[in-house]
């Protein structure tokens, strides 16, 4: 039998999931510390990636969700780490991957678009700044010659601002057929069954596509380009990758386990793509926001508040799961659905950057996030 | 002529995109293949009363996206075709003007041949 994967991969060469392929985006100052910012588009499901197995009400929320952690390596006495995170539970049992749950960016709404814009801008809420965190990081780092260099066309938000940032594209070849995709939506515009049809299958393709792509093999070449860009001297020390696909509104344990295969792929591609300068790297994986704690009619989850975020690399002081843990019980629950935020990411954000730069953490916080600079950077991160 | 109104079957697409390229002979298990993906699978309609002749049976947000994706196949193969004036030879006098732009604007041969193959025209008789 021939399935629609094994028709894509062998016919047009895997060039459609290249084209899925995460976008990346660099930046370049003077120091000898890489830092590399994952983004997850989507709102990507901490529960389902930490899983909270302590907790006496996870396994009833969670349902067949919590299946997949019934063998899972255990982090400590409440957390275990999704079994499709191999490397990354290696690099914990190292000391050098640390997750923070229960967070959230000051946005509080479930718009992917205002969340995004809320955690790349840095402000406190959406549309409120035109330049994003990661771009006024330039800023506090030695004096740079920043360039910019962006896999896609545009700079994602995270990283626009004063300082020069630029884009890199691998060839023109994987584009081809996005840019194809691009043209027929065009085309099919002044077509009313089409573009229906065309809408939604976009649509579709958006929620399956990216880190998944391949087996996971998208996402190592994406990791293994990032490294090289950061390896030479005179290359980016800041690098930040786009994924998507985490919005699993429905069959939530089949695609987030594809998922987090290719996390974990990109993770070990930079850990040997960037090879002794790992020890000078750190890695923020970080999405807008959670998932509900229920699960739905799709077996999937909807859009939540709280949520997990990742530290990774030699620099980091790992082996810990950082939680002020809120509970999972109904009461304890934000709007008696998602899990409640008890650390604010943008103050685990400051903290690990600064601490990893050398920066002092208030000056990093008033600089990467003015609107709550007010808040105490999280310490002993890196 | 008039603008073509019924949406082809996956086999009366393929079949036309085929003979758009002038291609005259198919490797059998590759054309099995490609109709299983389009939705068509050969001699097995699914049900005892044949295949659906509904419009709305062919016409589903992945089959299209399917057809696109073969057609890209197909251009990347056919060599040098210009889809310009090939257009008005396989759909005489039903090339909208939209197409024309759009066939024009393309940024390689081979991906204005894909566009032309999967224009609301040519996916329609």
């Amino acid at each position: 039998m021939y399935d629609r994967r094994s028709f894509i991969g062998a016919g047009a060469a895997g060039a459609l999931a290249l084209a899925l392929s995460p976008r990346m985006a660099f930046a370049k100052a003077e120091t000898d510390k890489r830092f590399i910012f994952i983004i997850q588009r989507g709102a990507a499901d901490g529960l389902g990636i930490v899983a909270p197995v302590g907790d006496p009400a996870f396994v009833g929320a969670r349902g067949d969700l919590a299946a997949d952690f019934a063998t899972a390596t255990k982090l400590d006495s409440m957390f275990a780490l999704h079994p499709a995170l191999p490397v990354l539970g290696g690099l914990y049992s190292q000391k050098q991957a640390l997750f923070a749950h229960a967070v959230a960016s000051p946005y509080r709404d479930r718009s992917h678009f205002d969340g995004q814009n809320v955690l790349e801008g840095g402000g406190t809420s959406a549309y409120q700044r035109k330049d994003g965190w990661l771009n006024r990081l330039l800023g506090v780092l030695p004096p740079t010659e920043a360039k910019a260099i962006a896999v896609s066309a545009t700079v994602p938000l995270a990283l626009r601002g004063r300082y020069d940032v630029s884009s890199y594209a691998p060839s023109g070849l994987p584009q081809a057929s996005d840019d194809l995709l691009q043209r027929v939506t065009m085309l099919y515009q002044g077509d009313s069954q089409l573009h229906a049809l065309w809408s939604e299958a976009m649509n579709t393709r958006q929620l399956t596509s990216d880190l998944a792509g391949g087996g996971g093999a998208n996402a190592a070449a994406t990791g293994a380009l990032a490294a090289r860009l950061l390896v030479p001297a005179d290359g980016a020390r800041i690098a930040m990758i786009e994924t998507g696909g985490w919005d699993t509104h429905t069959q939530q344990r089949q695609r987030l386990g594809a998922q987090l295969k290719g996390l974990d792929a990109m993770i070990a591609a930079l850990q040997n793509g960037l090879g002794p300068l790992w020890n000078d790297t750190m890695v923020l994986v970080a999405t807008e926001f959670g998932r509900t704690v229920a699960i739905n009619g799709t077996g999937g989850t909807d859009h939540g508040t709280g949520t997990a975020a990742m530290l990774i690399g030699g620099a980091v002081r790992g082996g810990r799961v950082l939680a002020d843990w809120p509970g999972l019980n109904p009461a304890a629950l934000f709007e008696a659905r998602d899990l409640k935020p008890t650390t604010q990411l943008d103050a685990f954000i400051g903290g690990a950057v600064a601490g990893h730069f050398g920066v002092e953490p208030a000056r990093a916080m008033a600089a990467l996030f003015p609107e709550t600079k007010s808040v105490a950077a999280v310490r002993g991160l890196v | 002529m008039e603008q073509p109104v019924k949406f082809k079957t996956p086999w009366e697409w393929t079949i036309s995109s085929m003979r758009a390229l002038n291609v005259k002979t198919v490797d059998p298990q590759v054309m099995v293949g490609l109709l299983n993906q389009l939705g068509q699978p050969t001699w097995k309609p699914g049900q005892p009363v044949g295949y659906d002749d509904i419009a709305a049976s062919w016409a589903g947000p992945d089959a299209v996206l399917r057809r696109v994706e073969a057609a890209e196949r197909f251009a990347a193969r056919a060599g040098s075709v210009d889809a310009r004036a090939l257009a008005p030879k396989v759909l005489p006098g039903s090339v909208s003007p939209a197409t024309q732009t759009a066939l024009a604007n393309c940024e390689s041969p081979a991906q204005a041949l894909a566009l032309l193959l999967v224009a609301p025209e040519f996916m329609r008789r």
